[in-house]
């Protein structure tokens, strides 16, 4: 349980650091043009805040079973989160904006979407928690 | 009002056999129970679909930029008040819609109306139109092939929906838990494209319609858009631990996201002068990939929306649930297709279809609220906990008189007869008023007005066909 803990923070350390930094990236774009860089800061707060109220969440949990339905419920919003990333970032809508910093949250949106999907498996079987949100 | 719905109960042991699965005519177990996050999370998935974007797009050909605000709070405000009532009712008793229906509208009706709402509203109705918006996309994508055409389109999209939907659902509906982010970012797209493409806030402000149309109707199309969700939210809302809870997810949901749709897509098209949201969306740059998504989704919609109103018709025919998803399926496709080569890829037909609904179906969510809170709850003075909690051994009506006419009277006048005021309202109003006038004046007065008495056994409101054949099964597979 231990194990499944420390990986599950890890996930969510990762999100809110990389969120981050998406969201200043965001917030750059928007300087240059507010059009596209609205939908890009939506996409970071999307991953942003459900990971970090998650972590305060499962703080306070202990129990695997219930640890495991709250993990996975915030896991689903990066992971997710992370797909939309993966199908807008590459878009001609944002690569004309910032066609470098677009490529470079594509491949952090597909690290939120297949890590999350994998760990997502990983304390379901640990915890029995159900996989569906 | 506790948090805890059925506290008082006690529940010790679960008492009830569900023979249709999913606890479809039984109360849901103690154990079954998810928090309010959980509950709101299934809403905004079952809301987050292209459906909303469309209807956002809809209002963009009517409505001014201050205009379409308006309409889209209004809208949502009175589905989300109706939500709220539904949603807390269906905490309060964990019974299904058709279940709680049983008491407004006595068994048979409850089913009755039940497959009125879910069965041919979404098993068909949403089915056929979601096909063809379907074609619609497919045409979008490449206007000039003739496979793609929105007639021909809408046949293979829907054959191929079905045929889905009869495979199995559990492997799609994974993929809609996947998609809520998605359909969130690309109305934030529509909403900053449309600005972008319409000059500029002040600019966006003050672009006229391709068309006009009075508040109230886009009021009620927007009722329209999601009142059988709405009316039908004890389906999800009997699984929260919290009554409250369950209500207020879903009127955060409704006031907040949904409105957020409708602007976000109604303001592309707005400043797009009229152009669909799937054409506009590839226009702008979106990519083909998003598209295909969307398409998708539209998929996954449709494939829910076949299996609920299969769901429905299997309570009452006695046909496999495979069996029915193939006939709606055949139905709403011929429907479909008949939209496509007539009208096209204009919007109207979506448009009337969204008015009728907003405006009929009302009716019924003003006859469950009548009963649940006024006559059970204020006039009857039972607690909401116990107004609509099945037990073994309760004798219920077969049919309940009042129910079925407070509807059919409300829904009849505020759709086709009064034209003043929001149609929506009306006929919820009207079939509000009159089930609390004629429920209470008749029971005051003595006269009986319900025919015939069902016992409730530990299969819940099973129909005794249903218990046989299950029985049967039940008994082939342990021999």
């Amino acid at each position: 349980m231990q194990g499944i803990k420390r990986h599950v923070y890890a996930y969510l350390l990762v999100c809110i650091v990389t969120a981050l930094v998406g969201l200043v990236l965001g917030v750059m774009a928007w300087y240059v043009s507010p059009y596209a860089g609205f939908p890009w800061i939506l996409t970071a707060l999307l991953a942003l805040l459900p990971s970090l109220v998650g972590t305060i969440r499962l703080r306070a949990l202990h129990e695997p079973y219930k640890f495991g339905v709250t993990a996975i419920q915030t896991i689903w919003w990066a992971a997710s989160s992370g797909f939309a990333g993966v199908l807008f970032f590459p878009a001609d809508y944002f690569t004309k904006v910032a066609g470098a910093e677009s490529t470079a949250m594509a491949v952090v949106s597909a690290i939120w979407l297949i890590w999350g999907l994998y760990l997502i498996y990983a304390v379901h079987r640990e915890t029995k928690a159900p996989l569906a949100p | 009002m506790g948090d805890s719905p059925l506290a008082s109960s006690g529940e010790s042991k679960y008492e009830w056999v569900d023979i249709y699965g999913d606890y479809t005519l039984v109360p849901v177990p103690e154990t079954a129970l998810r928090t309010t996050t959980a509950i709101f999370f299934v809403f905004t998935g079952v809301l987050a679909c292209i459906a909303a974007l469309w209807g956002g797009a809809a209002l963009g050909t009517q409505y001014t930029l201050a205009d379409m605000v308006w309409v889209a709070i209004i809208g949502c405000l009175i589905q989300g008040v109706i939500g709220f009532l539904t949603a807390y009712m269906g905490a309060s008793s964990r019974l299904s819609t058709y279940a709680c229906m049983t008491w407004p509208y006595g068994r048979f009706g409850a089913f009755l109306w039940g497959l009125a709402l879910a069965g041919i509203t979404c098993g068909l109705g949403w089915y056929a139109v979601e096909t063809w918006l379907f074609g619609v996309m497919m045409h979008d994508l490449m206007p000039n092939n003739p496979i793609m055409s929105v007639g021909v389109a809408s046949i293979w999209g829907g054959l191929m929906m079905m045929i889905t939907a009869a495979i199995g659902i559990a492997g799609i509906a994974f993929l809609s838990y996947l998609t809520v982010p998605f359909w969130i970012i690309l109305a934030g797209i529509s909403f900053a494209a449309g600005v972008m493409v319409g000059g500029g806030w002040e600019k966006v402000l003050a672009v006229q319609p391709v068309r006009s149309a009075p508040w109230e109707i886009g009021v009620a199309q927007v009722v329209g858009l999601y009142i059988a969700g709405s009316t039908i939210t004890p389906d999800v809302a009997r699984f929260a631990k919290s009554r409250v809870g369950a209500g207020l997810a879903w009127f955060v949901q409704v006031i907040i996201i949904e409105v957020y749709f409708l602007v976000g897509a109604g303001v592309l098209t707005l400043a797009m002068g009229g152009a669909r949201i799937t054409e506009a969306l590839l226009a702008i740059g979106v990519g083909l990939g998003a598209y295909l998504l969307a398409v998708l989704g539209q998929w996954t919609t449709n494939d829910n929306n076949l299996y609920s109103g299969a769901l429905n018709w299997a309570l009452i025919v006695p046909l496999s649930r495979r069996a029915l998803v193939i006939i709606q399926g055949l139905i709403g496709t011929a429907i479909a297709a008949y939209v496509g080569f007539v009208a096209g890829a204009s919007l109207d037909p979506y448009i009337a279809f969204l008015t009728i609904l907003g405006s009929f179906v009302p009716a019924v969510s003003g006859t469950l609220i009548a009963d649940f809170y006024v006559y059970r709850g204020l006039y009857k003075k039972t607690p909401l906990a116990e107004a609509y909690r099945l037990k073994i051994g309760d004798k219920l009506p077969e049919v309940n008189l009042i129910g079925w006419i407070s509807t059919a009277i409300g829904g009849v006048l505020g759709t086709w007869v009064i034209t003043v005021g929001i149609p929506s309202l009306n006929s919820f109003l009207i079939s509000f008023i009159l089930y609390c006038v004629l429920a209470i004046l008749l029971d005051k007065a003595g006269v009986k007005y319900t025919i015939g008495k069902f016992e409730v056994t530990k299969y819940g409101l099973s129909p005794s066909w249903a218990v046989k054949r299950w029985l049967a099964r039940a008994g082939k597979a342990s021999g």
